[in-house]
């Protein structure tokens, strides 16, 4: 094998084989350390959300070290936060925050928003150089955004605001060149990045902001490039989304939303999840409940054993919408605002990844997230448990833990 | 990493707490919520490499204090008379490929418990998550509280080495997924839940035992799982595991042998026949 791979001896291999490709697979050649290529990382991604109940404020330096202690499940490939109950003083606004790659970009979406509204504040975001980050960094800049009260968006003048957010992120996300949509929720942002949690939280220097919920996630890239609009959470509107596992009914998902006029922008399948998120409950005004069953429903054989009206509801559901079902492995974390701010959690139905969640014991901050220490080291003797697969853990601000995720489907009034 | 940062490590310079190893007259205490100048939790490998001294230098009775998800504690661990205690909240692969030695664990444990242990135990005083004990090959896990998806998926026996898992409370789906050998048991000890086990229980059980104390309907079971009542003659095997586990916990294990249902394989091939039917 040794002798086949000398250089006199590559002129023998096929000319279609290109020859530098012999250089990474000639593993002979190493005794004890290791060949570049062949090195293996344990990973797999990282997601941690928390929310204060009673409507108090928690700090950027919690959601960071709940990240920061799974630091096995991230290899510096992205990272991101979202806050809620960010902006009271503007919370009637749409806060849209953007990466701009040059100031050409940065005037385009400008204009295009002056003429579409009236930016009533805005602001750049604040960022930090962090040493082990290598560039490039885009500019973050967010807009407190107040859309015309006569739309017109493509000659339709009947969108909702929120349709008309939506139709506007979707065209400047894939149209204008240099200039990305993070998040446009009211009162919510997203700071997010590529690099560790750890440079992450430094870089937008998280310990400034609070919040009433925080969900965020730690990257370890497996099917999509890793890149600062790829990372999580992925948000539209005040959804956000941080997932951990792989959407491989990505394509059939991914047609579904197009067909209700998302357009895929940042190469990351979580964004589907995002999209179907907003079409079923904004749009189609589906429970939360009767949204997260038609993600990850049950079986045929298992909805038989349900009651009569819940059989019907969940045969329903996977009739219309087994486009929505979510296949493959994953564990997510979804944030949303209205009607107050909740933490959704969801595992897949088999229950591939990990998801843990944790509830103070005082009762006023629940938590979730991939692994326990990450709870653990916020709050050292929170009750912990772990909802079941397909099941969705809800706790609303204001209203407490309305599902732990170990009911039947359904249940929980929400 | 080099001997000066070793050094100030292992003797506390950088670190706000005492040295991180303390030596007591036959036991060592491990601090590992020792943080450097950054604020950064102890790596799980300063911690492994802490502990493999301590075992090297012929420690018998190690404790580790604030442990906050570092994984692959005591892993590969071959000693038979090493005791190792742990206070917090040990990460993923607790004891991975453990081979003799015990750890007792006062808290919750993560996922991947026990990962292909050989002999040995593993005592967790509250709840261990996901498949704890996949692939085990030997020894016990002793759990009190309850446990997640898929415990003891593919657990495997040969001739006498046989593992076990016992849990306190329930388990959830999957339970002895693909179960080649040895035994689980379930016993619901609160008797809160309307049935201490999930779906798809014993899915390709091929070899091995689970008792269950509480109601296991049929559809709970996996393809080529079996339901079955106690026999008589299966009670002193079912004893001597509930036995360790009364030991463990200080606790009287229910023995109410009526409400204990077995779940064998109906096969040692269940699948024979579904896929090439080519001759080997």
């Amino acid at each position: 094998m040794k002798d086949m791979l000398e250089p006199e001896n590559i002129a023998n291999i096929p000319s279609h084989i290109d020859a530098e490709l012999l250089d990474s697979v000639d593993v002979e050649r190493f005794g004890a350390s290791r060949p570049p290529g062949l090195s293996y990382q344990m990973g797999g991604c990282g997601i941690a959300g928390c929310i204060d109940l009673t409507g108090g404020r928690i700090s950027g330096g919690v959601i960071a070290r709940m990240l920061e202690t799974m630091g096995e499940r991230e290899n510096g490939l992205g990272a991101g936060y979202a806050c809620y109950g960010l902006f009271p003083e503007h919370r009637d606004d749409y806060c849209m925050q953007f990466f701009f790659d040059h100031e050409t970009a940065k005037a385009e979406v400008e204009e295009l928003l002056k003429g579409l509204g009236t930016i009533t504040k805005d602001e750049k975001v604040f960022t930090q150089r962090v040493k082990s980050m290598k560039p490039p960094f885009p500019l973050v800049w967010r807009y407190f955004f107040r859309p015309n009260n006569k739309l017109e968006w493509r000659g339709r003048s009947d969108l909702s605001n929120d349709d008309f957010i939506v139709q506007l992120v979707m065209h400047i996300n894939s149209e204008l060149e240099g200039a990305l949509c993070v998040s446009s929720g009211k009162d919510m942002a997203v700071f997010k990045g590529n690099g560790y949690s750890y440079e992450i939280s430094k870089f937008y220097d998280l310990d400034r902001y609070s919040g009433q919920m925080w969900i965020s996630h730690s990257r370890f890239p497996t099917n999509s490039p890793a890149w600062w609009g790829g990372a999580h959470p992925l948000s539209i509107l005040d959804w956000a989304v941080c997932h951990n596992g792989e959407i491989t009914s990505y394509g059939v998902n991914r047609k579904f939303v197009e067909m209700a006029g998302y357009r895929c922008s940042v190469l990351t399948d979580t964004e589907v999840v995002t999209y179907i998120w907003d079409l079923l409950v904004r749009k189609h005004r589906l429970p939360i409940t009767a949204a997260a069953f038609a993600m990850a429903p049950w079986y045929h054989d298992d909805i038989n054993r349900l009651d009569a009206e819940s059989a019907r509801l969940a045969r329903w559901l996977r009739i219309t919408y087994k486009e929505a079902l979510l296949n493959g492995p994953f564990s997510i974390i979804v944030g949303k605002r209205q009607p107050e701010v909740t933490m959704i959690t969801l595992a897949d139905r088999k229950k591939l990844r990990p998801l843990l969640c944790g509830l103070s014991p005082d009762r006023k901050v629940a938590y979730a997230a991939s692994e326990e220490c990450a709870v653990r080291v916020v709050s050292p003797n929170a009750e912990t448990w772990t909802p079941n697969a397909g099941s969705p853990m809800v706790a609303m601000a204001g209203r407490g833990v309305l599902r732990t995720g170990n009911e039947l489907p359904f249940q929980g009034g929400v | 990493m080099d001997a000066d940062a070793w050094d100030s490590i292992t003797q506390g310079k950088r670190l706000e707490v005492k040295p991180v190893v303390e030596r007591l007259d036959d036991k060592v205490i491990i601090h590992a919520d020792a943080k450097d100048d950054a604020g950064k939790l102890m790596h799980y490998k300063t911690l492994n490499e802490l502990i493999r001294r301590e075992i090297e230098a012929g420690t018998k009775h190690i404790i580790l204090q604030g442990v906050m998800g570092q994984r692959y504690i005591a892993s590969t661990v071959k000693n038979k008379d090493l005791y190792i205690e742990i206070h917090g909240t040990p990460g993923n692969n607790l004891g991975a490929f453990l081979d003799g030695a015990t750890i007792e664990v006062f808290g919750n444990a993560q996922d991947m418990t026990g990962n292909t242990m050989n002999s040995g135990r593993i005592i967790i005083h509250g709840n261990a998550w996901d498949v704890t004990g996949l692939a085990a090959r030997g020894g016990s896990i002793l759990i009190k509280g309850h446990t997640g998806y898929r415990v003891g998926i593919h657990m495997k026996e040969y001739q006498g080495i046989r593992p076990c898992i016992v849990i306190g409370e329930t388990a959830k789906d999957y339970l002895g997924e693909y179960m080649a050998g040895g035994v689980i048991v379930v016993l619901n000890f609160s008797g809160k839940a309307h049935s201490p086990v999930g779906q798809q229980i014993g899915a390709g059980i091929h070899g091995g035992k689970i008792f269950v104390r509480g109601r296991v309907e049929e559809h709970q079971l996996g393809p080529g799982a079996n339901l079955s009542s106690l026999k008589e003659d299966d009670i002193p095997e079912l004893f001597s595991y509930i036995e360790q586990f009364e030991k463990a916990f200080h606790l009287d294990a229910p023995k109410d042998w009526e409400e204990y249902v077995k779940i064998t394989p109906t096969s040692s091939r269940p699948f024979h026949g579904h896929y090439d039917p080519t001759p080997i």
